[in-house]
């Protein structure tokens, strides 16, 4: 382009070439009129391609920065804790809820957030909270307890109050790897000292630049020069948005020349509090493993657990220092620096009077008072159940960047439990019987049988880790867990609890010349035991004869019926639960008992809401009768006998007699699998325990996962199971050698329920049972 | 002599009458629902009286949360989902809120919502 003018001068004098003198006067006067207007020329295309630029960059500002600004990962919470007189629960134990929901106690509670605990009273203000059915607001309590009861609730006026609830725990959130994560704030909920102290330390400048500030500029270069090297930056909080948002880190002229022209359109466009609360919500504040932590309500959350409302001087201030070098004053990894440069940050705070120079001083004194770092899921088992029930509904890209709030049923309190009766019943259990500690694996799912809620899953001994989930994936054969089904089918097709079975040994021969031979755990056999006794003791040659004798085809459909979601080919030895199952495969067949034989599968999921809490979904309570309520009746009284003098008896050893429990052991084919599935009125809980290698074990289902069980029920303090007796229910009195049935207690007989109209031969006459029972005992004697 | 005798004989036909006797008969009252659920049953009631099905339905499932075992929620629930035109919902409801021991009140609405469906059929 430089060259084009003397072109053109050459081809217009062109012809004759002018005289010596007058050429160099020509050029003389040509230089300065060309230059200028090859100036002019230059600067006209130089602004053009400045202002194509600058639309350039506009456009992407008003693209890029309206609308959904970021990707927000889904939030996933607990259940929130409702508080009502007469809730079963101690002072200490909602203590124990209030600090995992970061909640503060002082010695006078006026914040959210803040609590006084003295004996059996706490005076409480909650936080208010968007639930998916209403916003719960912010309340001022009294709670007065008796033992373990929630005596009287009352506001601070005195006030009973019928039903509060807490704001729900966050138990975690679902993005991608290697991304981004940040809870979003606005900015009328950003506490004052927070936004004055930001821009005392990073842009005292803010409310009057343009988006550049030439005076912080020429400032932080002669402070760079005088140190000789960089100590500070001249960006405007305007200018690190703009890098943050749509730019890289790199330092060259050009990339801080956009900045500078990105961050005067953004002013432009936008008001100095959206840029303030944009700035607030983007900002890179630390690393948890591959997730970045974005914005001040997330490092609020993630450094001191409380929401950024609730954010103290020196919390703020130490936040406020992270900005400058998130990895450097990490208050984590890097506790002095932190701590000195909060110090720093207090100081500049003091000398702009955005607090007093009493309060730095006051903040200065506290300890950096960082909450533990969990580079690693709270619930993973719970959260992983929760993923798969929402990936029925939801895409996975929307469950990470819509900003979705799902709500669960998790329990804390009983997920806490839980974990610790599992972790510290293998360590017994691996004592007891001198095992390799570690080498029993376990799981347990917990549930609440009448809504199917899930409250708890743990899938690991190490209950953090977030690899294999042997509650949800791991599918082992159940054993004895299964005879409920074989014995509730028999109820249904004819047969009573005084039925008498045959224990006997049993040859089952395959198509292919395989034989099935299945024994008792004692290796003997029982003669004709009850079905009320075979299910009792858990008789595995009576089980497998009935289940042949009924139909196999039957107990197959049957299970279905409960809720075993998958198609099983009908083979004799699936009686005795040689097929794999999951934890959570078995809650929800337990489940349909439990629930009196409405089959009510297992759910994780309450609600989900977007980002602005407009309800997409809900999931409602289902529950569908299976079972008719008689023969539910009758395998309930036979599965209560399995705790009180069968194989699960053990559990009374621990637990309160009064308390009413069902439940049956499971124990698998050389001892590799340890079951316990049983319920109280208000919580299920399915324990598996072995081994990964599927090596033998030295335990029973009453022996290793019955014990965990019972640690867990005994800890979680359980309602009895009350079973309604339904009509067409009779009582009769029934001789235990015989099977023999009458209206009258005999001696030797123990009363049993029995359908209306069963097909069964009842006395009237203790001498006629005594007949029956001497006519029972002559023919096995000569059979 | 003669006194000890007369009293042993009355114990051991004391002893064999009360091993005689005949089986009494249960009794399933209604249970008794908790001041909990009685605060959310008017509640409940103000709401389905002014057919506000939506704030209806959330209160019932936030009391069923607290309480699955309550028949008289049960029975509402019943009554919310025949109100919204779900008879299956409905009906499945009925037949919990029936295994749950109702309470007389609780049973007549039963049978009335019962009845209302036999007669939609």
């Amino acid at each position: 382009m430089t060259r084009k003018p003397k072109k053109s001068f050459s081809t217009k004098a062109s012809g004759r070439r002018p005289p010596r003198s007058k050429s160099h006067l020509n050029t003389r006067r040509w230089l300065p009129d060309n230059l200028l207007s090859l100036f002019i020329k230059l600067l006209i295309v130089g602004v053009t391609c400045l202002l194509a630029w600058m639309f350039y960059l506009n456009a992407r500002i008003t693209t890029e920065f309206e609308g959904q600004r970021w990707s927000v990962p889904a939030r996933v919470y607990a259940r929130p804790l409702e508080l009502y007189a007469g809730l079963n629960l101690g002072a200490t134990e909602l203590v124990n809820e209030l600090d995992r929901l970061g909640y503060r106690a002082v010695l006078k509670p006026a914040q959210a957030g803040e609590y006084l605990h003295a004996g059996q009273s706490i005076e409480l203000v909650t936080r208010p909270f968007q639930h998916w059915d209403g916003i719960e607001p912010q309340r001022h309590l009294m709670l007065d307890f008796q033992g373990r009861q929630l005596q009287q609730l009352r506001d601070d006026t005195g006030q009973p109050q019928l039903l509060v609830r807490l704001d729900p725990l966050q138990i975690g959130s679902i993005h991608p790897n290697q991304q981004q994560d940040r809870i979003l704030i606005q900015l009328d909920q950003v506490p004052r000292v927070l936004k004055d102290g930001l821009i005392a330390v990073e842009d005292r400048n803010f409310h009057h630049h343009l988006g550049v500030s030439p005076t912080g500029i020429i400032r932080a270069l002669l402070a760079n020069i005088r140190a000789g090297r960089t100590v500070q930056g001249g960006s405007t909080l305007t200018q690190q948005l703009v890098k943050n948002y749509f730019l890289d880190s790199r330092r060259s002229l050009i990339r801080k020349g956009n900045e500078a022209l990105m961050a005067v359109l953004m002013e432009w466009h936008y008001s100095k509090d959206e840029i303030l609360e944009s700035y607030l919500n983007e900002v890179y504040l630390a690393q948890d493993g591959a997730r970045a932590i974005h914005g001040f309500g997330l490092a609020a959350q993630e450094f001191f657990g409380v929401p950024v409302t609730e954010l103290r001087l020196h919390q703020v201030a130490l936040l406020i220092g992270m900005v400058k070098g998130p990895s450097l004053y990490n208050p984590r990894s890097n506790p002095d620096q932190a701590l000195k440069r909060r110090q720093l940050v207090l100081t500049i705070m003091a000398d702009h009077g955005v607090v007093t120079p009493e309060q730095a001083q006051w903040a200065g004194r506290q300890p950096l008072d960082v909450r533990q770092g969990r580079r690693t899921l709270r619930y993973p088992s719970f959260l992983d159940l929760v993923q798969r029930q929402l990936r029925q509904n939801y895409r996975a890209d929307d469950l990470a960047s819509e900003g979705l709030q799902v709500y669960t049923s998790l329990d804390p309190r009983v997920q806490s439990l839980t974990e610790s009766a599992l972790i510290q019943g293998l360590e017994r259990l691996e004592d007891q019987y001198r095992l390799d500690q570690g080498s029993l694996q376990g799981s347990v799912i917990v549930t609440q049988p009448e809504s199917g809620e899930a409250l708890a899953v743990v899938g690991d001994r190490q209950v953090r880790n977030a690899g294999f989930n042997r509650a949800l994936d791991s599918r082992r054969p159940v054993g004895s867990l299964m005879k409920p089904v074989v014995y509730l089918t028999a109820l249904e097709n004819g047969f009573t609890l005084a039925s008498k079975l045959d224990d006997s040994p049993v040859v089952v021969e395959g198509r292919d010349g395989s034989r099935w031979e299945p024994e008792n755990f004692d290796r003997q056999s029982h003669g004709e035991p009850l079905l009320l006794t075979a299910l009792t003791r858990s008789y595995n040659q009576a089980t497998a004869r009935l289940g042949m004798q009924i139909g196999i085809d039957k107990v197959v459909q049957q299970l279905q019926k409960l809720g075993f979601e998958r198609s099983l080919p009908a083979y004799p030895s699936i009686v005795l639960g040689s097929e794999g199952m999951s934890p959570l495969e078995v809650a929800n067949i337990y489940g349909t008992f439990a629930a009196d034989g409405f089959r009510t599968p297992v759910r994780a999921i309450r609600a989900v809401t977007d980002a602005q809490h407009r309800l997409l979904s809900t999931y409602e309570f289902e529950f569908e009768q299976q079972i008719p309520p008689q023969s539910m009746y009758l395998l309930q009284y036979a599965m209560k006998k399995v705790m009180t003098e069968g194989t699960g008896r053990h559990a009374y050893s621990q637990l309160d007699s009064n308390l009413e429990l069902a439940g049956k052991t499971g124990t698998t084919d050389g001892q590799r699998d340890s079951w316990f599935s049983g319920y109280s009125q208000d919580t299920l809980a399915v324990v598996w325990v072995g081994r990964d290698d599927n090596g033998s074990l030295p335990l029973t289902g009453s022996s290793g996962a019955l014990r965990i069980w019972t640690d867990l029920l005994q800890r979680v303090n359980p309602r009895s199971y009350l079973t309604r007796e339904p009509d067409q229910i009779e009582w009769y009195w029934v001789n235990s050698d015989t099977g023999s049935v009458s209206k009258k207690a005999c001696p030797g007989t123990t009363r049993m329920p029995f359908r209306t109209n069963a097909d069964i031969r009842i006395s009237d006459r203790c001498d006629a049972m005594n007949q029956e029972q001497k006519k029972g005992w002559f023919q096995r004697w000569f059979r | 002599m003669r006194l000890p005798i007369v009293v042993v004989l009355i114990l051991v036909g004391l002893t064999a009458c009360s091993q005689w006797q005949a089986v009494p008969e249960q009794e399933s009252p209604g249970r008794t629902e908790s001041p909990l659920t009685l605060g959310l049953l008017d509640q409940i009631d103000s709401a389905i009286e002014l057919s506000d099905l939506a704030s209806a339905d959330r209160l019932v499932r936030r009391g069923l949360q607290i309480d699955p075992f309550s028949p008289a929620l049960m029975t509402r629930l019943a009554q919310i989902r025949w109100l919204q035109e779900r008879p299956q919902q409905s009906l499945q409801a009925i037949q919990k809120a029936r295994s749950l021991n109702p309470s007389a009140a609780d049973q007549k609405t039963l049978d009335w919502l019962a009845s209302q469906m036999t007669a939609g059929e």
